[in-house]
């Protein structure tokens, strides 16, 4: 089924709940969201398709910071190894560089490459820029990009302040694109403009597919597009087992890389939440197809990937040898971490799909999850395909999650959330609520390498991340015996952590 | 001893003569002995011209470009009679956010506590009546102007925008911001305009000011780059416009204001066209009666 | 001055003076909102943010987290609540929202004060945010606000813009008996002064010594919101840092009639410190032979392990570091600079201050390096963008050694092409985990030596 849903031919991507109805307040089963979700893809009976049923979207009163897709663009853009981003906007947007230097920093020693500081400026716009606009000082950035660093890329950001005044970064971009003869890539990604920040990645990626993706490709059979973040290099021996080569992108790639997107022979990734729109378009826009399966976590998952994966680059019987000798290599150290985990509750609060994934992990290793926090759902992706459902796989491989809950990363919720399940450890990949936990007593183990959990050694390599951090008890129960959270006890004592979208008038000013 | 300075904005729609008025009110406190200062806001920045032979004067927003730290003096030039003259500036049509600006401006006065130092007697704010974000809104708020007059006049579309000026107004008056004190009528020539414009007001809780007919005399001043007041100090133009401003210095109570609802705006237009309509039917039966047409 | 060289793109070897611009690469602070740390830093005071989805979190991962790993404490981080603005808020407006969630937040959460700070959205569409706390004010709530849209001013101007609310909003007038012998502090910038905890503490202790009653406002050793309100008690302000603080001195003068001590050096090392507290306790006029006491004794501690230092200092094989670079903030960058040629007897190779003092106080700051010693004077450079401020130390002479470079996770890959070594000791610093750790005052310049030396020497094998 192609629907052309992809449009390429404006410089601003559309937002996530534009495009696929995402939510970022939701409390229920697993099961039951998996099922609302249903009419994203015309499964809505009588009233058939988008306009008939919508997932039920809570909203409350009360909500702390999150995190916006200006953000995500530093994240991507900014982690160009040869590109400069710009931030057009005034400083305080500019502090995330010292975040992403640190994360560049390290992804770069973690995949052996020379370690540098990250290349982002901000045009450092004052009040009187505000009153009489910034484009000026833009071209000045551009100009001084080029001059500093000589790149093979420019993005520019937009940011909150620019976004309402309106400044025409657009225009800029093309004036310059012209004058230096590389891609100058205007990025539409206000803060206010989506309420979840993964709009942020689909704008990076409408960027890089609009400018710098090969326009000729020249296909190299052989090539897979990797969608991922900055984990560390667990594709290339997988994919190699397959004869196949791996492209890394956004982070850590260099511009070439990029450019090279339409020429692989497929496209995977390790999230959809992060590879859902450029997988999609780069099938729609040049043909490389998106592996359609589910996520390569657990080993019904994986088995399903890999075979996927195998069938459209035309090496079913690579794919098939390896699945048996790995199934035969892990399966004693899986029974050992099985044994030890024995009894365990786990808690994951991540990012969506890969939530559903880190799951499916836990499951195999017999480890109990009774709940689940993801930071927001995408009821479908955008190829549409009920392959990629990766809630439902989840659902009917590995059994339900009682409590599943979506919220933006709010800790006030979190409290409650934990009590429902009481959990030993929680998995996490994102700041904020594991202090949270840490002052319950409860251990976390944070997954900075994103890749730590995939695939048939990504089960081992989760159990024994998990043994490692359930001893950490013993510093956080101790911790939890002497602090004072900062949340008042009537909240505390509330039983859902929800009640405040539900019954507004809890808190409403009299 | 701490005098209580006298702080009113005027807002008018684009074109409807709100600068003019504003500044012939000025002219005319500075005869009659007050220390005024008008403050302009409106990003064209032409607001005091006739105070000052018609002349534009660096803007609030400009100088703040080009230095780094304003000095609020800096920004402050004398016009006719000694009358204090700011002009807030803006960014050009199409970029920027002059919203944003007005705030800036304004706020920098108020740091600065430039009207206490001039010993004012009156502060008036000339402000762009499209009242399109929050920045416009600023004179109005809390701690900065406590009386606000709408230029009108009787045309439907100009009494709209009036309408919708106060809709602005009650959501300040509401929360400690300015309080409406009524309304100038401009351009008020006919009979009918007069009616038209008392009826308004009556159905929302305010008043008229003042019945401002157009005049040659204002335009022939404005020409010369000066207002009424000072190019024309005795015709009856003038006259109109010492009683405005004697009334303006000498009032002391405004309301909250009561704007029409859309349905009644509609129904109350439509009346009034009907009864226009008349009128002229009317007049022309009258006309035809005596053989005239 | 400066023009345009042409600059070598392949070995960046040679150097180009670049024309001042706006571009910004490797910043060195954040914006008027990250003062939500100025609130946060206050036992028990919560900030709230009226502005976009990512602001908040911004300015906590990057001033407080990969910045010495600092955390939220209490009130910060994830805690703080955010309207998390729409589309909505920027064209209808956002104050709903903000009442609402005002609201909501005395309700879930527990603080003495809440303080509200807006963002770039709030402040450019006009939000009369003055009104919106004003009802709850009116209703007797602990709530202030400051206007602290991100284009207005880094979190410098932020933190004097949200101590001046507390002041004026919270505090509110006294008319009241002064205490003698106490005083309140204003000093290090919370959270981005990657150390301040342990400086603050080092700095009540210090005073506390020599017979004050301190209200630290900030931090551990703080009492809370109580210290605040007794701010127009204390006999008189402090204002420890080369500007910092000044503007909220004066406004304490002309508000309450308390006089001001400017102290624009922060004291690090026995002979630094033993002046500061006699300067301090002649200016407020109390007992000084209690002052010459404690003096003694800490002077006796600090020259005992100075003694037992001085036999690595003079005797280790292997050579130590004799220039310096010194590259961060006004306070910091005086205080090392005045230590290290001074105490140690280094010799100062480049010195660059980089959060953007406002220009009336830049005069008295190149004077304090210029009278830097008796027999040292030394120029101070007043630059933010990393990208020239690398260019300028590749240029710097550091004669026949490598320089030890006291600077921030920037400078780190600077210090290893020119063969020297990197402390970090300010904003951002990723590098380093700082708990208590100090490095002002007697304690302080004792972790210091051990620090700077640690690292002269690890990377010998």
């Amino acid at each position: 089924m192609s629907n052309k849903k992809i449009n390429l031919n404006t410089p601003v991507v559309e937002s996530r709940e534009q495009r696929l109805g995402t939510i970022i307040a939701w409390d229920g089963k697993a099961s039951d969201l998996s099922k609302e979700s249903d009419y994203a893809r015309g499964g809505c009976g009588a009233n058939g398709g988008q306009q008939g049923c919508r997932l039920c979207e809570l909203r409350g009163p009360f909500t702390q910071g999150s995190v916006c897709s200006e953000q995500m663009v530093e994240c991507q853009a900014g982690n160009v190894r040869d590109a400069v981003l710009i931030q057009h906007s005034p400083i305080g947007c500019g502090a995330g560089q010292v975040i992403y230097n640190s994360i560049y920093r390290n992804g770069l020693a973690m995949r052996n490459l020379p370690v540098e500081n990250i290349r982002i400026i901000s045009t450092n716009l004052q009040e009187s820029d505000m009153v009489f606009g910034g484009i000026e000082k833009l071209s000045q950035s551009i100009q001084d990009a080029w001059d500093r660093y000589e790149p093979k890329a420019i993005f520019i950001g937009s940011s909150c302040a620019t976004g309402i005044i309106g400044d025409d970064i657009d225009s800029v971009a093309v004036e310059f694109e012209e004058k230096l003869k590389i891609p100058v890539i205007p990025l539409h990604c206000e803060g206010f403009k989506s309420k979840h920040w993964s709009t942020g990645f689909d704008a990076t990626q409408h960027g890089i597919l609009r400018q710098i993706v090969r326009k000729n490709p020249k296909k190299q059979e052989d090539l897979v597009n990797v969608i991922n973040l900055w984990g560390s290099d667990v594709f290339t021996p997988m994919l190699a087992e397959l004869g196949l080569r791996v492209n890394y992108v956004v982070d850590l790639a260099s511009v070439d890389d990029l450019a090279q997107l339409s020429e692989a022979a497929a496209t995977v990734g390790f999230c959809y939440t992060l590879s859902s729109y450029m997988a999609a378009a780069l099938e729609q826009e040049f043909g490389v197809p998106e592996v359609k399966a589910p996520q390569p976590y657990g080993f019904a998952g994986t088995d399903a990937w890999i075979r996927e994966l195998a069938r459209v680059t035309h090496r079913e019987k690579e794919a098939e040898e390896y699945i048996a000798k790995e199934h035969t290599r892990v399966a004693p150290r899986i029974k050992e971490l099985k044994e030890l985990l024995k009894g365990k509750k786990g808690y994951v609060a991540t990012g969506s799909a890969y939530a559903h994934g880190l799951i499916a992990v836990l499951r195999e290793l017999g480890v109990e999850v009774n709940g689940s926090l993801v930071f927001h759902h995408d009821p479908i992706y955008d190829s549409g395909d009920p392959r990629q459902d990766s809630l439902a796989h989840l659902v009917d491989n590995y059994g339900e999650v009682p409590s599943f809950s979506v919220s933006n990363r709010q800790q006030y919720q979190f409290y409650g959330l934990l009590q429902r399940v009481n959990p030993d450890f929680i998995l996490i990949r994102h700041n904020g609520l594991a202090p949270l936990a840490s002052k319950l007593g409860i251990p976390a183990a944070p997954l900075g390498d994103e890749h730590i959990a995939i695939g048939y050694q990504g089960i081992i390599n989760l159990g024994e991340t998990i043994l490692d951090v359930l001893a950490h008890k013993k510093f956080h129960e101790d911790l939890a015996a002497h602090v004072t959270l900062p949340y008042k006890k009537w909240w505390l004592d509330q039983k859902d952590p929800f009640i405040l979208a539900k019954e507004p008038d809890l808190v409403s000013v009299e | 001893m701490a005098k209580k300075i006298k702080q009113i904005a005027i807002y008018g729609k684009g074109g409807i003569g709100k600068s003019t008025t504003t500044s012939n009110i000025s002219a005319a406190l500075t005869t009659m002995g007050y220390k005024v200062m008008q403050f302009g806001c409106d990003p064209k920045s032409d607001s005091t011209n006739t105070l000052r032979d018609g002349t534009y004067i660096p803007t609030v927003l400009d100088t703040l470009r080009e230095k780094n730290k304003v000095n609020a003096h800096d920004v402050i030039f004398q016009g006719f009679n000694g009358v204090y003259c700011v002009e807030a500036g803006g960014p050009a049509p199409g970029v920027g956010c002059a919203g944003r600006g007005i705030i800036t401006a304004v706020q920098l006065f108020k740091q600065q506590r430039v009207f206490e130092e001039l010993d004012l007697d009156v502060v008036i704010y000339d402000v762009l009546g499209d009242v399109v974000c929050g920045g416009f809104a600023v004179p109005i708020r809390e701690g900065i102007a406590e009386h606000v007059f709408t230029v009108s006049s009787a045309d439907f579309m100009s009494v709209y925008a009036s309408n919708n000026l106060f809709k602005g107004i009650h959501k300040y008056s509401n929360s400690g911001g300015a309080l409406l004190g009524g309304v100038i009528a401009n351009s008020i020539n006919q009979d009918y305009s007069r009616e038209i414009i008392d009826d308004f007001v009556a159905r929302t809780n305010t008043q008229v000011m003042q019945y401002v007919p157009r005049s040659v005399t204002v335009t022939q001043s404005e020409l010369q780059g000066k207002t009424t007041i000072e190019a024309a100090p005795d015709s009856e133009q003038a006259k109109i416009y010492q009683t405005l401003a004697k009334r303006i210095a000498e009032h002391t109570d405004s309301k909250v204001p009561s704007p029409l609802g859309v349905q009644e705006l509609k129904d109350w237009a439509s009346k009034w066209g009907d009864h226009l309509l008349a009128l002229e039917t009317g007049g022309k039966v009258k006309l035809q009666a005596q053989g005239v047409v | 001055m400066a023009t345009n060289e042409v600059i070598d793109k392949e070995t960046s070897t040679s150097l180009i003076e670049m024309k001042k611009s706006n571009s910004i690469n490797q910043i060195r602070y954040g914006c008027a909102i990250g003062a939500m740390h100025t609130a946060s830093a206050i036992p028990r005071v919560i900030p709230i943010t009226h502005c976009g989805p990512g602001c908040a979190d911004k300015q906590f991962m990057n001033l407080a987290f990969y910045n010495g790993y600092q955390g939220g404490g209490y009130g910060g981080g994830a805690v703080a609540p955010s309207v998390n603005a729409t589309e909505n808020e920027v064209v209808f407006g956002g104050a709903d929202r903000l009442r609402e969630l005002i609201g909501a937040s005395l309700k879930v959460l527990d603080a003495d004060l809440f303080v509200v700070l807006t963002g770039c959205i709030a402040d450019l569409v006009g939000d009369d945010v003055g009104s919106v706390v004003g009802e709850f004010q009116d209703r007797g709530v602990p709530i202030v606000y400051a206007e602290t849209g991100g284009f207005k001013g880094n979190n410098f101007t932020g933190h004097e813009l949200v101590a001046r609310a507390i002041i004026d909003q919270y505090v509110g007038d006294y008319d009241g008996p002064r205490e003698q012998a106490s005083v309140n502090v204003w000093s290090l910038l919370p959270y981005h002064n990657t150390l301040w905890r342990g400086d603050l503490t080092e700095i009540k202790r210090i005073l506390e010594g020599i017979g004050l009653k301190v209200n630290i406002l900030f931090g551990t050793e703080s009492k809370g919101v109580s210290e605040w309100k007794d701010i127009p008690k204390a006999q008189f302000n402090l204002v420890l840092s080369p500007w910092l603080g000044l503007e909220t001195a004066k406004h304490l003068e002309q508000k309450y009639g308390q006089t001001f001590l400017h102290v624009p050096v922060i004291p690090i090392g026995a002979k630094e410190t033993g002046a500061f507290l006699r300067k301090v306790a002649d200016f407020a006029g109390i007992d000084s032979e209690k002052a010459e006491a404690f003096i003694k004794k800490e002077e006796a501690s600090y020259y005992r392990y100075l003694e037992d230092f001085s036999d690595f200092y003079a005797e280790y094989w292997w050579g130590l570091p004799a220039k310096f670079a010194v590259v961060g903030d006004s306070a910091y960058n005086i205080a090392l600079t005045k230590f290290l040629v001074n105490q140690l007897g280094l010799i100062p190779g480049k010195q660059i201050i980089t959060e953007n003092p406002p220009e009336e106080y830049r005069e008295e700051i190149r004077k304090l390096y210029q009278n830097i010693a008796e027999d040292v004077s030394t120029d101070v450079e007043f630059e933010e963008d990393g990208y020239i401020i690398q260019q300028k130390l590749r240029k710097a002479d550091f004669g026949h050694k490598p320089p030890v470079i006291f600077g921030t996770t920037w400078e780190r890959d600077t210090a290893k092409e020119l063969k020297g070594n990197v402390v970090e000791v300010g904003f951002p610093a990723s590098y380093e985990v700082v708990l208590s750790r100090s490095y002002i005052g007697y304690r302080g310049a004792l972790s210091l030596l051990e620090k700077v030396y640690t690292t002269a020497i690890s990377g010998s094998a």
